[in-house]
């Protein structure tokens, strides 16, 4: 869709222009149809698309009817940046892993969701599996394709206290004690958001006890420090209610700029789309990202 | 109690600036899961209404924005949790275990004499409670163990945990284990 050329003077939503092309790709099931809209947002020019996409998910053996209609509802709107932003599609897979993750908040430095409805919303029996459906018209901003600045992560790790990393993953037992440790290239401040496998944000840092404070270029971060630890301060891994495994998501995000993400919004209505939402409305240049994943099992 | 924690205190302080040292021998009475401070006109049949809870104290204290806070309590049943339990602050899947009940006031440190299960001994030599008498000792200079003229928390934290459970033992045939939490290198005396 960055192919498309529209002359853009008006304000959002002024005028609609069906353009009646194809759906590129159809990664879940459910009707497509694409508008471009002329939008200034910001005193920029950058085109609104309008999608509609249908997300589903199964309700499963670990799964609540609840946490199905988060995953159908989070899966429609991944289909819906995926197809207007261009995200690279790696799996169909309807849960929140780590690279899925990474996909999305890669995503929103070239698009996000700015408004949605939600046109239907519906259990159906799929042979043996019952499945949660849900379809929305999306309104996707997309943005300047900006080039990625020099700041990058040479190292991010999620470990159980006391040991060594292995790998960009890791296995938890729930109640464990884990420690985040990650080095950049560049001075910068550090955010970390842990992400559920519903799409579900929880901000860790900084937070209402510790500042975020300007990381030297190369040095190590560590959260929670011994300092901090000893101050009566613990990280630990849990289970989401009722299942007896999860895998889980920890985002560590850079950025050369001091940052307040998720300030004004409570802990439990943050999506996934809408923390893109915020980064998106930060130059790309300006911050960069590392998705960590990892299992937590009774 | 209320009224001087919620308004006095709050109003002296100087954000940033005042350092505040609260210190505390009395009783201490549990209501629930909750240890409540016991004044003078305490009711024992209502203790929730007219004891002051050590909850109660935390929060006022997180609210003031010092420089440093230092809180040392001889009571019994005075330990920083809930029956052992650290305050649980969910970010699910992640969560934040904190055993610091003043962890958001800055540079902190909380001294109790006993856990929230535990009764406090009288030291009747030394007419003090047994955590003031070796928490005072401490001060005076017996804790700085590494003999540079200052005593950090974690210094004072040593001397009473040996001191406090070896005399309760040996006088009262019975455990007390001082909890201390918090900003462990911060100075709380300097001889200098």
């Amino acid at each position: 869709m960055r192919y498309l050329k529209i002359s853009l003077f008006l304000s959002i939503f002024l005028f609609t222009i069906p353009l009646g092309l194809p759906c590129p790709r159809m990664p879940l099931s459910g009707a497509c149809s694409l508008h471009a809209y002329a939008a200034d947002v910001k005193g920029s020019n950058t085109q609104i698309i309008e999608i509609e996409k249908e997300g589903e998910s199964v309700l499963g053996e670990d799964t609540t009817p609840a946490q199905a209609k988060a995953l159908a509802l989070n899966n429609a709107r991944r289909a819906a940046i995926e197809q207007a932003a261009g995200a690279i599609v790696h799996s169909s897979t309807v849960v929140y892993n780590y690279q899925l993750i990474s996909d999305l908040i890669k995503s929103s430095a070239r698009g996000v969701i700015v408004k949605e409805e939600i046109l239907s919303d519906e259990i159906k029996k799929e042979g043996k599996q019952v499945v949660y459906f849900t379809k929305i018209r999306a309104y996707v901003k997309i943005l300047e394709n900006r080039e990625k600045g020099e700041l990058k992560f040479l190292k991010a790790n999620l470990i159980r206290y006391g040991t060594s990393p292995v790998g960009n993953s890791a296995t938890f037992q729930e109640n464990d004690e884990i420690q985040i440790r990650a080095r950049i290239n560049k001075d910068a401040y550090i955010h970390i958001f842990g992400i559920g496998q519903n799409g579900i944000v929880a901000k860790i840092y900084p937070n209402e006890y510790f500042n975020g404070e300007l990381l030297s270029a190369e040095a190590e971060f560590i959260f929670p420090n011994e300092k901090q630890r000893n101050a009566g301060f613990k990280l630990k891994v849990s289970l989401p209610k009722g299942l007896s495994r999860g895998v889980e998501t920890i985002l560590i995000v850079a950025s050369k700029e001091k940052k307040d993400f998720m300030s004004d919004k409570k802990a439990t209505e943050v999506t996934v789309t809408d923390l893109m939402q915020e980064l998106s409305d930060t130059a790309s240049f300006l911050w960069t990202e590392e998705t960590i994943g990892y299992e937590v099992r009774r | 109690m209320t009224s001087y924690f919620k308004t006095h205190l709050k109003n002296r302080v100087q954000p940033g600036i005042s350092d505040v040292f609260i210190f505390y021998s009395g009783h201490g009475v549990p209501e629930g899961n909750e240890a409540y401070f016991a004044p003078y006109d305490l009711d024992p049949g209502d203790i929730k209404n007219t004891g002051y809870a050590v909850k109660e104290l935390y929060a006022q204290l997180n609210d003031i924005r010092a420089k440093g806070i230092t809180v040392a309590i001889d009571a019994c049943f005075s330990g920083t949790s809930d029956n052992g339990v650290p305050i649980i602050k969910s970010a699910s899947p992640v969560f934040f275990e904190i055993s610091n009940p003043l962890l958001k006031a800055k540079n902190s440190v909380v001294f109790t004499s006993s856990t929230a299960k535990q009764i406090s001994s009288w030291y009747d030599k030394k007419q003090h409670g047994l955590f003031t008498y070796y928490f005072l000792q401490g001060l005076k200079g017996m804790a700085d163990i590494n003999k540079d003229g200052e005593i950090t928390a974690g210094e004072l934290e040593k001397h009473i945990l040996k001191n406090v459970s070896e005399q309760a033992r040996i006088l009262r045939s019975r455990e007390q284990t001082p909890e201390v939490t918090g900003f462990k290198d911060k100075v709380l005396i300097r001889y200098k």
